[in-house]
């Protein structure tokens, strides 16, 4: 899958300018396709971990970096929610985005809040003008 | 930009594209992305609600 520098220079700007620091000004935004096909967080964390700028980077290398133990890591990146016990994995927490992306090289997991957010409003906002 | 004042842009910004297109869900999505791709301030407000509803879900897992 290819990537992309910015899916338009506005919203990149945008992007780059948040003030939690979400975000390396160099880098890569993913296509919207492949944002779009995530269904949960977990996979948009999967999604930017397996578009890594650093192909040779481990797991075990990113747990370090953010300073994660990697049994943690290992579940955090792991497609399936649950483990073959049926226990569910722990996510990624909100508060490691920011180092995440900037470790891995990309913006899949802005990209995939920004969406969910405006997804989700869309639910509320029909939802309560129907109500009315 | 504040959380709260990202939701309230993010929630705007929802209701002036429902008035533009109805409640057909892909051309409200149509229409919110191509806003919010010609408009920094309301991606950047989608990316700070995002930010905050997830870590609210994540919160209550706790």
């Amino acid at each position: 899958m290819q990537t992309q520098q910015t899916p338009n220079r506005a919203a990149a700007h945008a992007l780059e300018a948040d003030p939690r620091g979400f975000t390396p000004s160099s880098a890569r935004f993913l296509p919207k396709e492949a944002i779009a096909a995530c269904a949960s967080f977990r996979d948009a964390v999967c999604l930017a971990w397996e578009h890594r700028a650093l192909r040779g980077m481990t797991q075990r290398t990113l747990a370090e970096k953010l300073e994660i133990k990697g049994s943690h890591m290992s579940n955090m990146l792991n497609r399936e929610p649950v483990d073959r016990h049926g226990k569910p994995r722990q996510d990624l927490p909100a508060r490691y985005i920011a180092e995440f992306e900037r470790e891995v090289g990309n913006r899949a997991l802005s990209q995939w809040l920004a969406r969910m957010a405006m997804l989700t409003l869309m639910e509320e906002v029909i939802t309560s003008q129907r109500g009315l | 930009m504040t959380e709260g004042e990202a939701l309230q842009i993010s929630r705007k910004a929802v209701q002036d594209a429902r008035k533009r297109v109805g409640d057909e869900k892909n051309a409200l999505e149509r229409e919110l992305e191509a806003k919010a791709g010609t408009d920094p301030e309301l991606m950047t407000a989608f990316a700070l609600a995002g930010h905050l509803i997830l870590r609210s879900q994540q919160d209550q897992k706790h």
